[in-house]
């Protein structure tokens, strides 16, 4: 692989997390108080509106970030009370499974550039 | 950071020049402005908030003199002290939280001996001494660490500037253009990865804390999400910078 095509590839790994950020906006200004309203018995749910109420866009990320988070464990957050199954069975499987996938985009981009990073500095 | 935050200003009001004294001190200045990372201001959005009740409670004890002590009828001074006793206990407990670092009234012993409110005094006066005061302090101190992640991004990018400058002042015109490359490019993936970081961080915190039975609400999950979410911009950024130094570096080298 050329120079080139690996300083594409690394600019392309810095600046995805702000695309990344960008979506979470996006997808929090749009969503959050459908799948919020939707889960409003889970006590997770309300800690996290209590912590980020007064935190503006970024606090509104957060608590979609976090509902996230807890719906890609569905089982661990129901076990340990975070979310309530009743609301779990009630609320939109669409945007569950959309918000899965953001985190899982996420998760596995964070993933993806710490191996790029690993790539470069030791085994190119 | 109120050191960095001197020099940063001092930085400003020399207009970004380079003067002898910048050129002197790099070492110390860099290293100053590069601590000032995002990952501490990450979860300062929810610390401000804490502040701002501070200083509503505040607010409250304020306006409950003016409208009781003036009265002067003995119901009137019964009800203020039960309604001032219920204040004090929740800005007690205000206080009590680590949140309240900043609002200047922690561990002052008795809660009127840290407002210094006297009610004698009052009725002479007709006014809490400094407490004007105190209340725009809180309301600074919210204002500033609300601002807390902007002003480590603006510090960080200060540090970056003067990495470029101090390059191209002291070094060769190629060296000059290689700092331009791997100092940006570490501060574009430091800012980008500090931030996810800080993010995954402030979400996962409060989780695992509740999940292991942290009394929900109040001052533990708040910790948590301060904690998780400094823990994880730090984290995030330091390894953004690396990443951002290599990948600068390969940039340079691909259009040099």
């Amino acid at each position: 692989m050329s120079n080139l095509h690996l300083a594409v590839l690394g600019v392309l790994a810095i600046i995805s997390p702000y695309l990344m950020f960008a979506i979470w906006i996006f997808v929090a200004h749009r969503y959050l108080d459908r799948i919020e309203s939707a889960l409003s018995n889970s006590r997770m749910v309300a800690v996290n509106r209590e912590i980020y109420s007064h935190a503006g866009l970024l606090g509104k990320v957060m608590r979609l970030g976090s509902i996230s988070a807890m719906l890609s464990m569905k089982y661990f957050s129901v076990r340990k009370v975070l979310l309530d199954s009743d609301d779990l069975a009630k609320a939109p499987a669409e945007l569950q499974k959309l918000l899965v996938r953001l985190w899982s985009i996420q998760i596995f981009l964070i993933a993806l550039i710490v191996l790029f990073f690993v790539w470069i500095e030791y085994w190119r | 950071m109120g050191k960095a935050l001197g020099i940063h200003l001092d930085i400003e009001l020399n207009g970004g020049g380079l003067d002898g004294f910048l050129v002197e001190n790099f070492e110390l200045l860099q290293s100053l402005l590069a601590r000032g990372s995002i990952g501490a201001g990450t979860a300062s959005d929810a610390w401000s908030k804490y502040l701002e009740a501070i200083k509503k409670t505040l607010e409250e004890i304020e306006r409950l003199h003016r409208n009781y002590l003036h009265q002067g009828t003995l119901k009137a001074r019964d009800e203020f002290y039960s309604k001032r006793t219920a204040l004090f206990l929740t800005l007690e407990a205000q206080l009590d939280s680590m949140a309240a670092y900043g609002a200047g009234l922690r561990n002052r012993g008795k809660i009127k001996h840290a407002l210094d409110i006297s009610t004698k005094r009052y009725l002479h006066g007709g006014e809490i001494k400094g407490y004007a005061e105190k209340i725009s302090g809180v309301a600074k101190a919210a204002n500033w660490v609300k601002k807390g992640a902007y002003l480590g991004m603006a510090l960080e990018v200060a540090s970056t500037e003067l990495s470029i400058r101090n390059a191209c002042v002291l070094g060769r015109e190629d060296e000059c253009k290689k700092a331009m490359y791997v100092e940006r490019s570490s501060l574009v993936a430091g800012l980008g990865l500090g931030g996810i970081g800080g993010k995954v961080g402030g979400v996962l915190g409060p989780i695992v804390c509740v999940a292991l039975g942290v009394p929900t609400g109040g001052t533990a999950t708040f910790a948590c999400a301060v904690l998780g979410g400094a823990a994880g911009g730090i984290a995030g950024g330091e390894f953004g910078e690396m990443l951002g130094e290599r990948v600068g570096e390969i940039l340079y080298e691909a259009v040099r």
